[in-house]
């Protein structure tokens, strides 16, 4: 009797568009059009930070040929100045990069092997990441962060999008929203109180082994940087080399 | 004692490296995750090099050593993300394996922490040309594009573009979105 009230009221509980049929989720459900709130209301959070810094601790995944995945570790910093300053540092066992942007130059360098490579360019942080993108084939994790509520910036057509739950990280309390689209689903937790993602999982469904990209995100919303972060002075020690332009039309 | 200690541990990885299997399993990268959602521009990223995965039951387990001993520490590649040795142009630039294995250790893992090789962890051990191809030189082809940056290399600025000048070949170092790669060219006037 106790056994099957428990398992009723979990049935009860469990997400709403889980388990249903391969029916497309109504664009009028309650729990989509609330998931997409959510994202809206993210959105519009991210747009309103000027300055800030985000460190980010993220695993990520490769899949070989015979489906073996194998996860790696990476640490991403931004320190952001907007409309136009950006900073941005990947790293990971195999490869360390910093990206400079201070509205008048992009250098990218690789401070492990002291190369670093300097091109002019100007105009906002995010058509920074479009001209990095389309003319040298470079992009940064989490892109999203300076993406989503842009306009002019198509939003993802989801074909789902519900609430999770509640999720508690480390002091703050959010709520964890699901989201699928063509070739994605991810996943991201919510701050209840200031909207901020503290927690992104990113899923490549374009592959059968689903490799995924888990990231914590820690925020500080008051850097105080010393010096011009955004600028690279290269010490004796660096070497120039040239950024190469990315030509393949579809690069792999 | 030390150099002692120094050349029982070199002597114990290459011979540990003469009795690998000449079987190899290889796999090549298939897919990787996505680490945004949207992607702010048209293209693709240039994906990290796609590598090998080098599987053996012999691997050595030395502590503090890399798992897997290199023989040959260059790849020739013809396209960037295209680990492919094409038969009849494979450029071996470098050397036996004595040579190639020593720079492999000082090169490879050093001060507690890896070189950065871009994504170069996994080799391929399974390509016959680079083992057997023993010591020697052959023809660099120019434009050629390796992935990691080659052994016993001087470096010299030329009209502010960086060179590497290994082994009778020259190099230009270039950023390649965000990947190094090393182009071999014309020695620099």
């Amino acid at each position: 009797m106790k056994r099957t009230l428990i398992a009723a009221l979990l049935m009860a509980s469990a997400a709403p568009a889980m388990g249903q049929s391969s029916q497309p989720q109504a664009q009028d459900d309650p729990a989509r059009v609330e998931a997409v709130t959510a994202l809206d209301e993210l959105s519009a959070r991210l747009r309103t930070l000027d300055q800030f810094e985000v460190n980010v601790n993220a695993t990520t995944e490769e899949v070989f040929t015979n489906g073996e995945k194998l996860q790696f570790l990476n640490q991403v910093r931004y320190v952001v100045d907007r409309p136009d300053k950006l900073y941005v540092s990947v790293r990971s066992d195999r490869k360390y990069r910093r990206i400079y942007y201070n509205g008048s130059n992009l250098t990218v360098t690789a401070p492990t092997t002291a190369y670093y490579a300097t091109v002019p360019m100007t105009g906002s942080i995010h058509d920074l990441l479009v001209k990095a993108n389309d003319q040298f084939g470079i992009d940064v994790p989490l892109e999203d962060l300076f993406l989503w509520g842009i306009d002019g910036v198509p939003k993802p057509v989801l074909t789902e999008a519900f609430l999770v739950g509640f999720a508690q990280i480390g002091d703050y309390a959010t709520d964890q929203y699901f989201y699928r689209t063509a070739g994605v689903d991810w996943q991201i937790w919510i701050g209840r109180d200031d909207k901020l993602p503290y927690r992104m999982v990113i899923t490549n469904t374009d592959d059968p082994a689903q490799p995924t990209y888990s990231a914590s995100l820690t925020w500080n919303l008051a850097p105080n940087e010393s010096g011009d972060p955004f600028t690279f002075t290269p010490s004796s020690d660096y070497k120039l080399v040239p950024l190469r332009p990315d030509q393949l039309a579809s690069a792999n | 004692m030390k150099r002692k200690f120094l050349t029982i541990l070199l002597a114990g990885l290459v011979s540990t490296s003469l009795a690998m299997p000449t079987e190899t399993f290889a796999a090549s990268n298939r897919g990787q995750a996505k680490q945004s959602v949207n992607r702010a521009g048209a293209k693709k990223p240039q994906n990290p090099p796609r590598r090998n995965v080098y599987q053996t039951n012999n691997r050595p387990n030395n502590a503090g050593n890399r798992p897997n001993n290199r023989p040959n520490n260059n790849r020739p590649n013809n396209r960037p993300g295209n680990n492919k040795v094409v038969a009849g142009n494979t450029v071996v630039v470098n050397h036996g394996v004595d040579r190639n294995y020593h720079g492999s250790y000082y090169n490879d893992y050093h001060h507690g922490h890896w070189d950065d090789h871009d994504d170069d962890f996994f080799d391929t051990l399974g390509t016959a040309v680079a083992v057997t191809a023993g010591v020697g030189l052959t023809a660099a082809v120019i434009g050629e594009i390796f992935e990691d940056e080659p052994d016993d290399c001087q470096q010299s600025v030329h009209y502010g573009q960086t060179y590497l000048y290994c082994n009778g070949v020259w190099y230009q170092p270039t950023m390649a979105g965000t990947n190094m790669q090393y182009v071999v060219v014309e020695a620099p006037r």
